[in-house]
């Protein structure tokens, strides 16, 4: 690496656009792709089928000329095919007729003219024996298997002695175990010579072990670099050391969630009826007044035609609204503040709060041994951690309650969610095989997670939801503003639906009926019994003892629907205390109070009044004295 | 099945269902020249072949003996003279003693190795055209499209149709004393300007489909040309030259006939010919000899080239 503050970079790709066809078919692939890698970086290409890795790898090598822009490879400009930026191909490309080593022998002959007849055979066999394949030397490609062709693939490409090595999926015809071991095997020879790799892959695992960066392209036409993922693992790597890093799973969870979030939605778009409402729902216990306004049909009581649009992360929920995927969404209390702050001209509302409570601090079994099990013993072990090795805990999504629930349990025990440990984002339903897997001290996450990790033997929970803040808004139900404005009769009529829904939930002589209704298929689908003890307002801590736990899921009890004025407050400003959204914002309230009251007339049911329900339970934070009428 | 019976019974059966029904048939079909033959008289008309061709043999060792004893005889009187010569002073100039060559007939194994000669120099001829032509083609498509229409218009002309043209042309060109027999270039001319097209359009289409990665791999290596050409276009194209090839020798062999009977080159064509003309009661017989030797000699072409076809699309089918 260079010694300057701004080393130059090795491979300049300067808005280089490329299309293909003429007239009508003609078809802007990429365009104004900008990227610049420095000497000695592995970067990688990902993104879906189509997006144009392999075209912007094929730009480099200068195997067509782009439409637009250039790229320069250590200071010249990239006109044709080269040796110095050699390629290894998906489908290894070797000649089948010519042995192994003839094929390696090609190339030395074409791009290592200085080398004598003898120092050439020498050379051949020394890159044969580095990628593994001494054995095989003089075997047909037809007769070794696809791992080894590869491998004689890369080592076609290492004689070459090549500025930069282009790979265009390499393993991606290979079966997981020889991928594997080829992933191992490059990186071997990768910390050995160090040379500057452009490398296309699909393999999320595949590019966070390998590379230094990873390039996300955004979908085709047009396609461009998207975002860039810094890989910080320590190097050298090795597959156990980087999978059990801390931040192995951070990052595997940014690039899965930017490729599902950039999936293509293929086929003909459905024609909707216009009178349908779409309404989204995340699967977990909380979802049960959604789900039971559907079983009980209470939205076409209401005179309402709605379809449960189930959303596999909180991430995708939101964008269906603002896709307009969907009318209506499940949302999680804190999320509209930091969505209404980042989307200013899309606001999104809500109207009721479909739960409460419901959630649980799960720490990781095994800590049991060491004597943690309660938030004490826990904060002392904290403490003796070395500072490189902070305890990392999951939640689901910054802008969550379980976020905020989890920095302020963490802080009244005195640990300092900034400084002692880490927090990091993990979708719920992956949350326990983390766990599992001890990437994990612990986590925060609403039902059936908690039950699930505490009845595979993997988690405990110290202090269940009602110990944190008791009765705290959990799901509210939310549309956008615009939508509610030219359906106001909808939303209130969605809004009745559901409140009938939620006494329904509320009361416990019900509660069987909605367990054997969110295990089924179109719910949550996952076994009875998970959701037993805590739709029985039970809570089994995992130390054997089943506790009773009076409104752990709070429904439909004094004015629990209502989102009130103090509580958006509250919930605002721990956004700003946990770093989720800048200190200086103004606040705005999110509550569309007349579909509210609308709401409550059409269902029968009387408006809130009066303060607030709930009061964070912490009254040493700020949260706390502001609750208190003490100025901040 | 049985592959015994798949590979030998069935055969048989059907070979000996066919030499019946040829018996039936030829027994009610008279000619001019007497019936058509029937299997019996055509396996004589082979036994004939073979005792002319062992007499024949026999008429030449005796010609060769008695050319032995010329020899010598000539040699003693040579001497003899040379004596009387120099007991009388006068110079004497030697001389050596130059056989006749032999006349007899060709025997019917000569016709055959001459006509196998004229179609192999006919099809080296084609292919030695056809093989770098059809490289050219397949390389460049500018050249592909403008050869295509000759090709097309060139491809079904009937030898018949060039005999003459060629004849004129041969003729024209090589002279009397010309190592080669003029009926032999003429027919392997012939031959190979009506067996050059399968060769020509599959080595275009062979090297047209070289695989786009292989390509690739030689403009990424900025490999030369002439190692393009022979590590990688040439070898990944071999399969479909060697399809074109085998279908030009069939072609060639057909073709040879024809040409061998107008243009009068002593191989299997101009036995047919010749026996057709001397209209001999032993003449059908004869030709239908002919017949399956002609059969039989381009079943054993189409398989050997059959053979090395299979060895080169299995050489790349395994990679």
């Amino acid at each position: 690496m260079s010694e300057t503050d701004t080393p130059k970079p090795y491979i300049e790709i300067r808005d280089i656009g490329i299309a293909f066809g003429k007239g009508k078919s003609r078809v802007q692939v990429l365009e104004k792709v900008h990227l610049n890698i420095q000497e000695g970086e592995f970067v990688c290409l990902i993104g879906h089928s189509g997006c144009g890795k392999s075209t912007l790898l094929n730009l480099v090598a200068g195997l067509y000329p782009p439409s637009a822009g250039s790229c320069v490879v250590d200071g010249s400009l990239v006109k044709s095919p080269g040796p110095d930026r050699m390629m290894v191909f998906q489908n290894h490309s070797l000649l089948p007729w010519q042995t192994i080593r003839q094929n390696v022998a090609l190339a030395a002959d074409c791009a290592r003219p200085e080398l004598n007849k003898a120092e050439k055979a020498e050379e051949v066999e020394a890159t044969l024996e580095m990628v593994g394949l001494s054995h095989a030397m003089d075997k047909r490609p037809s007769e070794v298997s696809g791992g080894m062709k590869q491998r004689a693939g890369i080592a076609r490409a290492l004689i070459t002695k090549p500025k930069v090595l282009l790979m265009d999926e390499p393993f991606g015809a290979l079966d997981a175990l020889t991928r594997g071991k080829l992933q191992e095997s490059l990186l071997e020879i990768w910390e050995r010579n160090r040379i500057t790799v452009m490398m296309v892959t699909h393999d999320v695992d595949e590019a966070i072990l390998l590379s230094d960066r990873v390039v996300m392209m955004s979908n085709g036409p047009k396609a461009n670099v998207a975002k860039i993922l810094d890989v910080g693992l320590p190097r050298p790597r090795s597959r156990m050391e980087a999978v059990n890093h801390p931040l192995y799973y951070q990052y595997r969870n940014s690039l899965t969630r930017f490729l599902h979030d950039n999936k293509h939605h293929h086929g003909p778009k459905v024609e909707r009826d216009p009178e349908e409402i779409s309404l989204g729902f995340i699967p977990l216990s909380d979802c049960a007044p959604i789900i039971m306004a559907r079983e009980l049909g209470l939205f076409e009581k209401m005179g309402l035609k709605v379809t449960l649009s189930r959303e596999p992360t909180w991430r995708a929920a939101s964008k269906g609204l603002m896709e307009g995927r969907n009318h209506a969404s499940m949302m999680l209390a804190p999320t509209p503040f930091l969505h209404n702050l980042e989307n200013p001209g899309k606001p999104i509302q809500s109207s009721m709060v479909l739960s409460r409570n419901g959630n649980a601090i799960t720490l990781r079994k095994n800590l049991q041994e060491l004597g943690i099990h309660d938030r004490d013993t826990l904060a002392t072990w904290i403490k003796q951690q070395p500072p490189n090795k902070k305890p990392v805990f999951g939640m689901v999504f910054p802008s969550s309650m379980h976020n905020l629930i989890l920095q302020d349990w963490l802080r009244a025990g005195g640990i300092d969610p900034d400084h002692d440990v880490e927090i990091i984002v993990i979708p719920p339903p992956q949350m326990v095989a983390n766990l599992e897997l001890n990437n994990l001290v612990g986590c925060c996450v609403g039902e059936p997670w908690n039950s699930l990790a505490i009845q595979k033997g993997v988690g405990f929970v110290p202090e269940a939801d009602d110990a944190l803040w008791p009765s705290h808004p959990e799901k509210i139900l939310t549309f956008t503003r615009e939508w509610q404005k030219s359906n106001p009769d909808k939303a209130s009529k969605l809004t009745a639906a559901l409140m009938q829904a939620c006494a329904y939930c509320a009361n416990l002589e019900n509660r069987d009926h909605i367990i054997q209704t969110l295990a089924q298929k179109n719910a949550v689908h996952l076994p009875e019994e998970t959701f037993a003890f805590s739709m029985r307002d039970q809570f089994d801590n995992g130390d054997g003892h089943v506790k009773d736990l009076p409104g752990f899921h709070q429904f439909f009890e004094a004015s629990s629907t209502y989102f009130h004025e103090d509580e958006q407050r509250w919930i605002s400003e721990k956004l700003r205390q946990a770093g989720v959204t800048p200190v200086h914002e103004n606040f705005s309230l999110i509550f569309d109070e007349t579909t509210y009251r609308e709401g409550c007339a059409l269902s029968g049911y009387s408006p809130a009044e009066g303060p607030a329900l709930s009061t964070p339970h912490f009254s040493n934070t700020r949260i706390g004295r502001l609750a208190e009428g003490v100025p901040a | 099945m049985n592959p015994l019976a798949r590979k030998i019974v069935f055969p048989i059966v059907s070979i000996l269902l066919f030499l019946m029904l040829w018996s039936a048939f030829a027994a009610s079909i008279e000619t001019s020249l007497g019936d058509f033959p029937s299997p019996k008289s055509t396996w004589s008309a082979f036994v004939d072949l073979k005792d002319e061709y062992l007499g024949e043999k026999q008429n030449r060792k005796d010609y060769e003996q008695r050319m032995v004893e010329k020899e010598t005889t000539f040699y003693e009187v040579q001497e003899r003279r040379r004596i009387k010569y120099e007991e009388r002073g006068r110079e004497f100039t030697p001389k050596t003693f130059t056989a006749p060559p032999y006349a007899g007939k060709p025997t019917y194994p000569e016709q055959i190795f001459r006509s196998l000669k004229t179609v192999f120099f006919g099809f080296l001829i084609a292919t030695v055209i056809a093989v770098p032509l059809g490289i050219f083609c397949g390389m460049n498509e500018f050249i592909r499209i403008s050869m295509n229409p000759i090709i097309q218009i060139l491809k079904p002309v009937s030898p018949l149709a060039w005999l003459p043209l060629v004849t004129l042309v041969v003729s024209a060109k090589i002279s009397q004393d010309s190592s080669m027999e003029k009926s032999f270039v003429i027919s392997a001319v012939v031959v190979a300007l009506c067996s050059l097209w399968p060769t020509l359009i599959n080595t275009a289409l062979g090297v047209a489909s070289v695989s786009e990665d292989h390509l690739n791999v030689a403009r990424v290596l900025n490999v030369p040309q002439r190692v393009r050409i022979f590590k990688i276009i040439l070898p990944s194209a071999l399969p479909y030259i060697f399809t074109g090839l085998r279908i030009s020798l069939g072609i060639g062999w057909m073709v040879l006939i024809a040409a061998e009977m107008l243009a009068q080159n002593p191989g299997l064509g101009k036995f047919v010919w010749d026996m057709f003309q001397n209209g001999s009661s032993q003449t059908l017989g004869m030709i239908m000899a002919a017949v399956i030797t002609i059969g039989g000699i381009g079943y054993m072409l189409d398989r050997g080239m059959q053979m090395l076809e299979n060895f080169f699309a299995y050489e790349k089918s395994k990679g």
